[in-house]
């Protein structure tokens, strides 16, 4: 009883401490003149609204190019971190322990030497100020996420199902779909969504190896939060939240349904 | 099927597991591979199913050679000591995998799945979820999974260790009615002396990675290979002597014994003793430990050898006791003396 109280407290306080901020932001979008000390701007105006939807940006394409940014480096840090996982925690091979580290070290090296120095491998490559070039780099930027999530999910589930799926007459790649995937998709779906987020928000790779080519939601927002103009920073932060909320739904939708049919076959 | 197993080896990390282990299991046979744990009895379940690499050594199931199959093609399945059902699936899912890889349409599999699960008395439990599942209800949805893949070879790897007592009676009694309908070759991996005995055709004892002795219950019980295999049955006692002129000598009998002259030892099972107001044998009580339906005395003779007799129910004797026995050594189990040991 006691601990269900403690629980709700601290529900509350979260709860508070990411809906508080959200609503000044909705409040600061919608405002033309909001000055200290009152407690609600004095004038309203859908100035941003309209200069997000019509204004110099295209936000449809801005969305476009971040949300597929953002799903291809999802799609393919878990992609490759479930292939490590599965290496690191189910095989055993001379360099493993290489492998591990090496898998860890984007988080160690800073951000700014790590674009600075991969945008000149990328210009060497013929990849810098592209599309495919960002991804990448969104991609190795996301990928220890991905792997230290997914090698943990492996490796408590071990190998022993998948043997007996073996015996029971599975193939090895039958009995990874069949067997392990449903039961590593919770897994799958935080490394999906962490990846996503972390290429949606990537502000300075993205100008250093696009080379403002590329165009992301996060690039266009951030100068309107440094100029000074809260309210149309405001709506951005808005689209940027809720659009990044949408397509995390949107994998969890596509997993559930997934999984439905999984049960069916 | 008959399964052959010849001087297989495997290696683990370096460490030799199996050293040239040969077996054969004839065509729906019952063998147990009993041996205490560490001897290899796991291994060797999962080289049989390709589930570990051999070193040398070859396996063949009805002469077809298997060593260079993978584990999803030898028809051969293994009942794990841990279960293994798939934690995301339904009973009756569980029971109706192996039918859906071999391509059995949706419905046909479910009822056949729905047949199997009231064959291992779980009928109507289909559609639920494993996850709530005792541990002996887990045991019998992965039998009936195991016999839904129709195995040419079913490996049974201590699959009644983690029960209660209670239950792993009923899942014995199971097991060998479902051996005897479905007349499956099986081989039973245990340390369990008495369900090895109890329940199969034929034991092997396993030691150290290399079988010891095979024979039926009767044979490695009664007739020991070695004084190895006789300790492991526990409840013996072995006694120094020599045999001169047809006769074996020691402390305690002098019996007649074709063997050539030499030093051998004497291994006397508990029930050899039989007690009899008259007997030859006074034997003094050292320690009564009462076990329920049974009383564990140890009785120590005059020359100090201790020997330990089992007697029924709660026996009326405390230390000090004197009683008096016969000795009926029947056949008896002779090894050449083993020296440091």
């Amino acid at each position: 009883m006691r601990r269900n109280v403690l629980l709700r407290l601290f529900l509350a306080a979260a709860v508070l401490c990411i809906l508080l901020p959200a609503a000044v932001l909705v409040l600061w979008s919608a405002a033309a003149r909001w000055s200290w000390p009152s407690l609600l701007p004095e004038r309203w105006s859908a100035r941003t609204v309209r200069e997000l939807l019509f204004g110099s940006q295209d936000l449809w394409r801005l969305l476009g190019s971040s949300m597929s940014l953002g799903s291809g480096a999802a799609g393919l840090s878990t992609l490759i971190g479930l292939l490590t996982a599965r290496a690191v925690s189910l095989y055993d091979f001379p360099g493993k322990g290489l492998v591990r580290f090496a898998g860890l070290l984007p988080l160690l090296i800073p951000g700014t030497v790590f674009a600075t120095g991969i945008h000149l491998v990328l210009l060497r490559l013929g990849l810098a100020d592209t599309a495919a070039g960002v991804l990448l780099v969104h991609v190795m930027t996301a990928l220890p996420y991905s792997i230290s999530i997914l090698t943990d999910v492996t490796a408590a589930l071990g190998g022993a199902l998948e043997e007996q799926a073996a015996v029971l007459g599975a193939g090895p790649v039958r009995a990874f779909f069949a067997i392990s995937l449903p039961e590593l998709m919770p897994g799958v779906l935080s490394s999906l969504s962490m990846a996503f987020i972390l290429s949606y928000s990537q502000y300075f790779t993205t100008l250093i190896v696009g080379g403002g080519r590329v165009k992301t939601l996060a690039l266009v927002m951030v100068p309107y939060i440094q100029g000074g103009d809260r309210s149309l920073a405001s709506v951005y932060a808005l689209a940027f939240t809720g659009s990044a909320l949408l397509v995390s739904a949107l994998f969890e939708a596509l997993i559930r349904h997934w999984q439905k049919r999984g049960d069916r076959l | 099927m008959k399964l052959e197993i010849e001087n297989l080896s495997v290696a683990l990390e370096g460490r030799d597991i199996l050293r040239g282990v040969s077996l054969r299991v004839e065509e729906g046979e019952f063998l147990s591979l009993l041996g205490p744990s560490g001897c290899g009895k796991t291994t060797l379940l999962k080289t049989v199913a390709g589930i570990i690499a051999p070193r040398s050594g070859g396996i063949r199931l009805d002469g077809e050679d298997l060593t260079g199959l993978p584990p999803h093609k030898r028809g051969v399945v293994i009942l794990f000591q841990d279960i293994r059902l798939f934690p995301h699936m339904t009973a009756a899912e569980n029971v109706s995998f192996p039918l859906r890889m071999q391509g059995v349409g949706r419905r046909e599999r479910l009822e056949q799945a729905e047949e199997l699960l009231s064959r291992v008395r779980l009928p109507g439990w289909g559609p639920r979820r494993v996850e709530s599942f005792s541990g002996g209800e887990r045991q019998r949805v992965a039998l009936a999974r195991a016999l839904a893949a129709k195995p040419r070879l079913l490996l049974l790897d201590e699959p009644f260790s983690a029960l209660d007592e209670n239950l792993r009676e009923d899942m014995r009694a199971l097991v060998l009615s479902l051996h005897r309908e479905f007349h499956m070759t099986t081989v039973l991996v245990t340390h369990d002396r008495e369900e090895a005995l109890s329940m199969s055709g034929r034991v092997a004892l396993l030691f150290d990675g290399a079988v010891e002795q095979c024979g039926t219950p009767r044979e490695v019980y009664l007739h020991p290979a070695t004084r190895r295999a006789a300790d492991y049955f526990g409840g013996c006692t072995c006694l120094d002597g020599e045999v001169r002129g047809g006769l074996f000598h020691c402390s305690l009998v002098t019996l007649p014994a074709s063997l050539p002259e030499g030093r051998y030892t004497l291994c006397l099972r508990e029930q050899m003793w039989r007690p009899a107001g008259n007997g030859p044998y006074a034997l003094t009580v050292k320690e009564v430990r009462f076990r329920g339906p049974e009383t564990m005395v140890a009785l120590a003779a005059e020359d100090g050898t201790l020997f330990h007799k089992r007697f029924p129910g709660p026996a009326p004797f405390q230390a000090g006791d004197v009683l008096r026995f016969h000795l009926d050594v029947g056949d008896p189990v002779l090894f050449p003396r083993e020296e440091g040991l």
